[in-house]
């Protein structure tokens, strides 16, 4: 994916695509409820278009995705989602413990080589880690951290 | 009112607060790649447990801690710490190879100290009397005071002013979600009976600011940093160093005036002022030929600098609602959940809480010395030795944890990743996340005064003409085009002038 691309018409499309989004849904409501999302969203369109134009008469072209490995961020992000998603399943603790590990244990293996003697290091760093979090928000800020099927 | 106040900030909880903020700044603007903005924001949603004033105390700790702590890695490994630190590496690095690392921060630290005073006087000096403006403000002027928010900070921020705006507009329509503030009718749920309730702009604010960041440590995969070795018997004295800091006043004072004029200015901050305050250094110096080899004047110039503007750039924040810096933003939405809104109030009805902050701000500056020359080094040890695979998820479940606080929802959980993942994906294509923080931001007050005025026209033919009647509003919208035309113009008269040296240089070979 490391590679040149227009970055004005890309953009301009987006902000395009985004405008068609809100476009229809623009419900048939009262103008003091609508009226300013409507400008805002014409202005958006009207901010794409003037993207695309800008695009055509003067090309920009950008490397994107360039910040290093694109495979390691997506499955950093994979792994934040499936984080947050299985949080109501397995609890806050439980699965913060289980994915914290999967991702140190992922990104660690880009310089280091994985032996189970480093995870028998990392894993009580993780639960010392969200213990302390934990407890923090559960008994000093009195958040109630979603629980699953254990705790 | 500034007595009662001192007095009041002397709580033994609200000086913990500065000082654990101003620690907690310290660490994480010390780390590359980790800003001031992204400081607040992993931090925010702690002190949004804290009554109104330790909340903002604390907040504005961790924005000076961290500002602070950029000039760490400045100095020890060359990479600035955060954008404001980029020309401290000039002089902090040079500094360091020749065995005066020590020197170096303690110099740092006294100016960094020294320019956040300063930043807190001129706030305090500066904005009660630009609060009185707003007085003339009606729901017309602050409609077009959000709008030129936005276009300063679109054209200002990145350099791609088009790309900026189209950000800000995205950001005013996320902002638009939910319950309408004055029709009370629902806009954009999607059938999605959670989005009634809006997206709450703590939750936008941590995503965007934070996630990106995250997806670009982990993409870059590197393990723990390698410093330049201290050699701890180089130390100065701290009275030496304050001595050689102030032996210098015109940079001094040059520097703290350069900042200033550079916060005042929305959208150039820190990064900015640090970079114009040591090329001015280099500029009045006796001997600019030996800057870049370890020169204190340079080192001095740009932590006064770059410490006045936390304090300074909120002259505009807390006087018209215009973020100086998007580290700004942040102290801007945990005032509009505080109920704070922008403007004479604050220095009226609110005056001991505005107060105490900025004075707080100069109490954060003073508390770095200490945090600084005693507990930097070991904060710094600690930065060095955790590895980035740990830092990563870390920040994460912070980031989580904190948006989940704000209303207890594990949908809020859901959109901050979503929103996150898609302000790391709009960076590829150029368009920052500042903007579009700042547009959910402004819009909520754009949105106020754009209904507001159009309801007050409504005896008019053309109610919509309500939004240009009046010659203040005249004004902010030709400061408007002149923000948005301003980028181009400059681009122009720099090509003109490339032209001209070109021709020059063809007239003198013919």
């Amino acid at each position: 994916m490391n590679r040149e691309i227009n970055t004005h018409i890309t953009s301009g499309v987006v902000g395009l695509l985004l405008t068609a989004v809100f476009f229809f849904n623009l419900e048939n409501i009262s103008w003091m409820s609508i009226g300013f999302p409507k400008t805002v969203v014409y202005i958006m369109g009207l901010v794409s278009v003037i993207l695309i134009v800008l695009g055509f008469v003067k090309p920009s072209r950008d490397q994107i995705f360039n910040v290093g490995s694109n495979v390691r961020w997506i499955v950093t992000g994979v792994l934040f989602f499936l984080w947050v998603l299985f949080m109501p399943v397995l609890g806050f603790y439980v699965s913060s413990v289980i994915f914290m590990t999967a991702i140190v244990g992922y990104l660690a293996r880009v310089r280091t080589e994985l032996t189970m003697r480093k995870f028998l290091v990392w894993i009580p760093i993780v639960i010392a880690e969200v213990t302390f979090f934990y407890l923090i928000f559960t008994q000093v800020l009195h958040v109630p951290l979603p629980q699953g099927m254990f705790f | 009112m500034l007595l009662e106040t001192f007095i009041m900030l002397l709580d033994p909880v609200i000086i913990s607060s500065i000082f654990a903020g101003v620690a907690a700044g310290l660490f994480v603007g010390a780390m590359p790649r980790l800003t001031a903005t992204m400081a607040l924001a992993v931090l925010l949603p702690f002190s949004l447990t804290l009554p109104p004033l330790h909340g903002l105390v604390a907040l504005g700790a961790v924005y000076m801690g961290a500002i602070y702590g950029g000039s760490f890695a400045a100095i020890l490994v060359n990479t600035p710490g955060t954008p404001s630190s980029i020309a401290t590496a000039f002089e902090g690095y040079p500094m360091s190879k020749k065995g005066r690392a020590l020197e170096a921060l303690s110099i740092a630290t006294v100016s960094s100290a020294v320019g956040g005073i300063a930043g807190s006087l001129f706030l305090l000096l500066l904005s009660p009397p630009l609060a009185k403006l707003s007085l003339r403000f009606g729901p017309a002027e602050y409609f077009w005071v959000a709008i030129l928010g936005l276009t300063l900070i679109a054209g200002l921020s990145e350099g791609a002013a088009i790309k900026g705006l189209l950000g800000g507009a995205f950001g005013m329509v996320i902002g638009t979600i939910g319950v309408a503030p004055i029709g009370g009718e629902t806009r954009f749920t999607f059938g999605l009976p959670v989005l009634q309730g809006g997206v709450a702009m703590i939750v936008a604010l941590i995503g965007l600011f934070v996630l990106p960041e995250l997806f670009n440590m982990a993409a870059k995969g590197k393990t723990a940093l390698t410093a330049i070795d201290v050699d701890s018997k180089s130390r100065s004295s701290f009275w030496q160093v304050t001595k050689t800091v102030f032996s210098m006043p015109g940079n001094l004072i040059r520097s703290c005036i350069i900042g200033e004029i550079v916060a005042i200015i929305p959208g150039a901050g820190g990064n900015v002022a640090n970079l114009v305050a040591y090329n001015e250094a280099k500029r009045a110096s006796k001997h600019p030929e030996k800057f870049g080899t370890g020169m204190v004047e340079g080192l001095v110039a740009t932590e006064s600098s770059n410490n006045v503007t936390v304090a300074g750039s909120m002259v505009p924040l807390l006087t018209l609602g215009i973020p100086g810096a998007p580290p700004d933003a942040v102290i801007l939405g945990v005032m509009m959940l505080h109920g704070l809104r922008p403007g004479i109030e604050l220095f009226t009805t609110s005056g001991h809480l505005t107060y105490g902050f900025i004075i707080s701000m100069g109490l954060a500056a003073i508390a770095m010395v200490p945090v600084g020359l005693l507990g930097g080094r070991l904060i710094y040890k600690v930065i060095f030795k955790t590895p980035v695979y740990f830092l990563v998820p870390t920040i994460g479940m912070a980031t989580m944890l904190g948006t989940y606080a704000v209303r207890n929802s594990h949908t809020d959980v859901i959109i901050m990743l979503i929103l996150g993942t898609m302000g790391f994906l709009f960076k590829q294509i150029g368009i920052a996340p500042a903007p579009i923080v700042l547009g959910l931001i402004l819009g909520n007050i754009a949105e106020m005064g754009f209904v507001q005025a159009l309801l007050t026209g409504q005896a008019n033919q053309y109610p919509f003409l309500k939004l240009f009647e009046n010659g203040l509003s005249q004004i902010l919208i030709g400061m408007i085009v002149f923000s948005a035309v301003w980028p181009y113009l400059s681009v122009f008269k720099r090509r003109l002038k490339q032209r001209a040296k070109y021709r020059a240089l063809e007239g003198q070979d013919e």
